[in-house]
């Protein structure tokens, strides 16, 4: 409900004779003092407390002595607007009409506006106006694409930024400066003319005018701390209820961070719930939400119990009933290894979804994982596979036990052109994708906030990207590429906030604002409807994005598949998962949410083999072929799938720690080769591992002892959420295969230091697979 | 086995962190906590170290003192016990940092288990129980043996897993 005030010109009887005797016109001068038909009468309504993106109403001033029906014609400066269901699209706003005397006005561009009008009966006319102040709003959002994709380029390709590329070739003698010019002109040309495109964002715009800004929930960030006290977050945060969780913090409630190159956790903060319309900085995509804080990253010795802390355990603070809307979680842990499930982590991990908000759950949003193209730890494996060129991902997001179970919502990242960004980790986990960009250089990153004061925070002289870029190329061209994030800029004169936030950690706070925004729209959803509005209404980004082959002998391999329709109508992609958040449709969704998923069930694991303690299957995967190993898993119950997650062991017996060779180590190519497709009973497929994926040391177990030599997967599980909304009943067939038989050297060894990858000379064995199914009983 | 040759860097490049395609001007940064280690782990991620130890700086030897953290010193020291209990330190091997153990360990019980059981059949004391009893942390007192605990509780057929606590940073921002 909006409650902005409004204000208008009291018409009493001298203004109306006034406003007649300047606006009405009579041209019926022919009919007796009785039988005149009176003009009618139109005037002024001044709009007061505008916001930007948000609705307002007001009364039209138009009425007619007589009772005649009015017509009424609307203008944009001198132009008349046609209007398409009453709705009148303006070069500021949009103006709905409800009925003659009343509208809705939407403040597109926020800028001070007048909306002329003229209403008509019996060919008599009045004329009138709308005046409109500047709306309330702040200042950076105009650059915040995410929220609202006009082009802009968000700071980035910026003149400065062409500038100091220009000056640093003429500097160092490469080209003269007509040269320069005309390059960098073409290369900017280029870059803008890919990456800036105009509705590329999350619909937020939308939301708000819905009457939704966050309100009435609360988001609690983990990360590396939160200031508590910035000015653009202040407002937001809840009093005495943030955590810092170092041993040593005098002040338990302030996880402000004391780093002075930058705090993580006060930018992904500022992406959910910086406040809106106060005239500060940005806009959070939820900017009305609550916000906690717990420095779950911060380094240094931390309290017990920390783990169950940030799930919002007793003792956290939060209370069973709180509105808690989501735990933002922009972290994880990336290493080339599968890790083993760990029930113990699940049990954690799922008490915000199975115990908060009085049963109804909250959700949990992280991040994909920023490994697309590498790691720095496997060095240039992921390039020397093969992975960079074909467009595979290096890592799979699935390859943390966290990542495997629904009630974790993986998010990845895409640009500002809607597409893939160049890091975001990809798998069959993601539920859905946000925006978060690229460096801020290039293409558009996040504008966001930043700790206050030049002194510390990312932009600054302490930045680390700032001070690394001065300490490489000198303050004045440090200053020409990141030109807002350097001090002095105009719109950023005390470095309070960002133009260079991106990873995943900035896609999932995105995601968690608007699923802020959905439960702040309807607090009686649970964490499965959120899920199931997320999966309804997410954007089919980057529509033709294209598959992806492997050749394997003779044939080929279809190791990323792009978009993926099921059989219940849903379109999944491991880049994006359901697609970019949309908060306009999400919101509306949730406003008229009829849907009862019902109690949820979920199966017992069901498979053969080392998964589910039975003697191994020992099934040969043969080397560079299609034919792999298949085994097939009947679920008997007709369950409507939420989520699919499938445990395999994978065996090879040249799969440990290397091999020293000389001078070099050696590993086997068998993780690298190895290859999952699962294929539901309704027929869809979704890829679990596309092959060429960072599988350099055997599957790690952080419950038990560390590196499981030869295995591959061991207690491996991969969630897929390709399956939703179909049947489980029927035959899931799972096929594992090892689809090459090259071997290679590294270019790079990275930390991991391997010299290069031997292709396996036996066959590695399937050892166990199992399914679990997540959803509820079919209606039908 | 054929002998892998091993191509040399050719590109500057390669060197890079987060480098943008157009340019690849973007200097080498500082890695933040990556480790790459060969070493096994004692038990998850972790090493037991047991010849170090966490001592206030001000009293330290400045011979001996290899980090400080606040206003602790990291020693290596000869006369540190070698019981691994609450407060003993351990390496995390995919970061390298070190930490103490807070004593505790946190268990995921099997239906029908109690924490109460537990702890009376085998010394140790319950710290908390949630989620119905099936979550539980424990506690060992100072002249226990925390792996052998944990293997203790995990050997009991009434656990369905176990993880010592460490009062460290496992995970890295994204």
């Amino acid at each position: 409900m909006n409650n902005n005030k409004f204000k208008y010109t009291a018409l009493s009887a001298a203004i109306v004779l006034a406003l007649s005797a300047c606006g009405g016109s009579d041209n019926n001068k022919n009919s007796s003092a009785q039988e005149v038909d009176q003009a009618p009468q139109a005037g002024v309504t001044q709009l007061e407390n505008v916001k930007h993106w948000q609705t307002t109403s007001g009364p039209i001033q138009a009425s007619d002595a007589d009772g005649d029906n009015l017509s009424i014609t609307i203008f944009d400066g001198e132009t008349e607007i046609i209007p398409e269901d009453n709705v009148y699209t303006l070069s500021h706003g949009i103006l709905t009409l409800k009925g003659i005397n009343a509208f809705d006005y939407l403040s597109v561009t926020g800028e001070a506006a007048t909306i002329n009008f003229t209403v008509t009966a019996n060919s008599k006319s009045a004329s009138g106006s709308i005046e409109i102040p500047a709306a309330i709003t702040d200042p950076l959002a105009s650059q915040q694409w995410h929220l609202n994709n006009t082009g802009q380029k968000a700071y980035a390709l910026s003149d400065e930024m062409k500038q100091g590329l220009v000056d640093l070739y003429v500097g160092r003698g490469i080209m003269t400066e007509e040269e320069a010019q005309q390059y960098w002109d073409k290369e900017f040309e280029e870059a803008e003319t890919n990456i800036l495109v105009a509705g590329e964002d999350m619909n937020v715009k939308n939301a708000f005018a819905q009457g939704v800004t966050g309100q009435g929930v609360t988001a609690v960030v983990v990360d590396s701390g939160l200031e508590i006290r910035h000015e653009d977050l202040a407002p937001n945060v809840l009093p005495n209820r943030s955590l810092n969780l170092l041993n040593d913090a005098l002040d338990k409630t302030d996880p402000t961070s004391k780093a002075t190159n930058g705090d993580h956790g006060t930018s992904v903060a500022g992406l959910i719930a910086s406040k809106g319309w106060n005239g500060l900085g940005g806009r959070g995509v939820s900017p009305d939400t609550g916000l906690i804080g717990m420095n779950l990253l911060a380094s240094g010795e931390k309290t017990p119990k920390q783990e169950l802390l940030v799930h919002g355990f007793p003792g956290s603070g939060i209370t069973v009933s709180e509105s808690i809307s989501v735990f933002n979680r922009s972290y994880g842990l990336t290493y080339p290894v599968q890790f083993s499930y760990s029930e113990l982590d699940e049990a954690i991990e799922s008490y915000p979804n199975r115990k908060l908000r009085s049963g109804k759950g909250a959700t949990n949003v992280k991040s994909s994982g920023n490994s697309f193209v590498s790691e720095d730890l496997e060095g240039s494996f992921c390039e020397d596979n093969g992975a960079n060129d074909l467009g595979l991902t290096c890592y799979n997001s699935n390859s943390e036990s966290s990542q495997g179970h629904p009630y974790y919502f993986s998010i990845g990242a895409v640009n500002s052109n809607g597409k893939h960004t160049s890091y975001s980790s990809a798998g069959s986990n993601l539920l859905a994708a946000a925006p978060a960009g690229e460096y801020g250089r290039w293409a558009p990153a996040m504008v966001t906030t930043d700790p206050m004061t030049c002194l510390s925070g990312s932009s600054g002289y302490t930045g680390r990207t700032i001070a690394g870029w001065t300490a490489a190329y000198g303050e004045e061209f440090a200053a020409s590429q990141y030109p807002f994030d350097y001090p002095g800029h105009p719109e950023n004169p005390n470095c309070n906030y960002r133009s260079s936030m991106n990873g995943t950690s900035s896609a999932a706070p995105n995601a968690s604002g608007v699923i802020s925004l959905i439960l702040s729209a309807n607090n009686e959803l649970t964490w499965r409807d959120v899920r199931h509005i997320i999966a309804s209404t997410s954007t089919k980004n980057d529509a033709e994005n294209a598959s992806v082959t492997v050749p394997v002998g003779d044939n080929e391999f279809v190791a990323h598949d792009g978009w993926v329709e099921n059989a219940a109508g849903y379109s999944h992609n491991n880049l994006y998962g359901f697609g970019r958040v949309d908060a306009g449709e999400a919101v509306k969704m949730a406003k008229s949410y009829s849907n009862n998923l019902g109690e949820e069930v979920i199966t017992d694991w069901t498979g053969a083999g080392s998964v589910v303690a039975e003697e191994s299957l020992e099934m040969p995967i043969p080397d560079n072929s299609l034919v792999g190993a298949t085994y097939k898993v009947t679920i008997e119950d007709d369950i409507k799938v939420e989520a699919a997650q499938f445990k395999l062991d994978v065996f090879n017996d040249e799969f440990g720690m290397g091999i020293e060779s000389g001078e070099d180590v050696l590993q086997s190519t068998a993780g690298s080769d190895l290859a999952i497709e699962v294929i539901s009973p309704s027929g869809t497929r979704s890829v679990l591992l596309s092959s060429r994926q960072a599988l350099i040391r055997p599957a790690y177990d952080l419950s038990g002892a560390g590196f499981q030599n030869g295995y591959i997967l061991k207690n491996g599980v991969f969630l897929s959420n390709s399956f939703y909304g179909e049947s489980a009943k029927g035959e899931w067939t799972i096929r594992v295969l090892d689809v090459s038989d090259k071997s290679f050297a590294t270019a790079s060894t990275g930390d991991i230091v391997y010299n290069g990858y031997v292709n396996n000379s036996t066959p590695s064995k399937l050892m166990g697979a199992a399914v679990r199914i997540f959803g509820h009983q079919s209606a039908e | 086995m054929n002998k892998l040759k091993i191509a040399a860097l050719i590109t500057g490049s390669l060197f890079l962190t987060q480098a943008e395609a157009n340019d690849n001007l973007t200097p080498k940064m500082e890695k933040v906590n990556k480790v790459a280690s060969f070493e096994q782990p004692d038990f998850g991620a972790y090493k037991i170290m047991s010849d170090h130890a966490l001592v206030p700086a001000a009293i330290a030897d400045p011979n001996a003192v290899i980090s400080k953290k606040g206003n602790k010193a990291l020693v290596k020291s000869t006369s540190v016990s070698k019981l691994f209990t609450k407060g003993s330190l351990v390496k995390n091997i995919f970061n390298g940092e070190i930490a103490p153990v807070s004593g505790n360990i946190n268990l995921l019980l099997k239906d029908g288990a109690s924490a109460s059981d537990l702890a009376s059949e085998f010394d140790v004391a319950v710290e908390n129980t949630y989620d119905g009893g099936r979550i539980a942390v424990v506690s060992v007192n100072s002249n226990q043996d925390l792996l052998g605990k944990l293997a203790e509780l995990k050997q009991s057929g009434k656990v369905v897993e176990a993880k010592i606590e460490v009062l460290g940073t496992l995970y890295t921002s994204r």
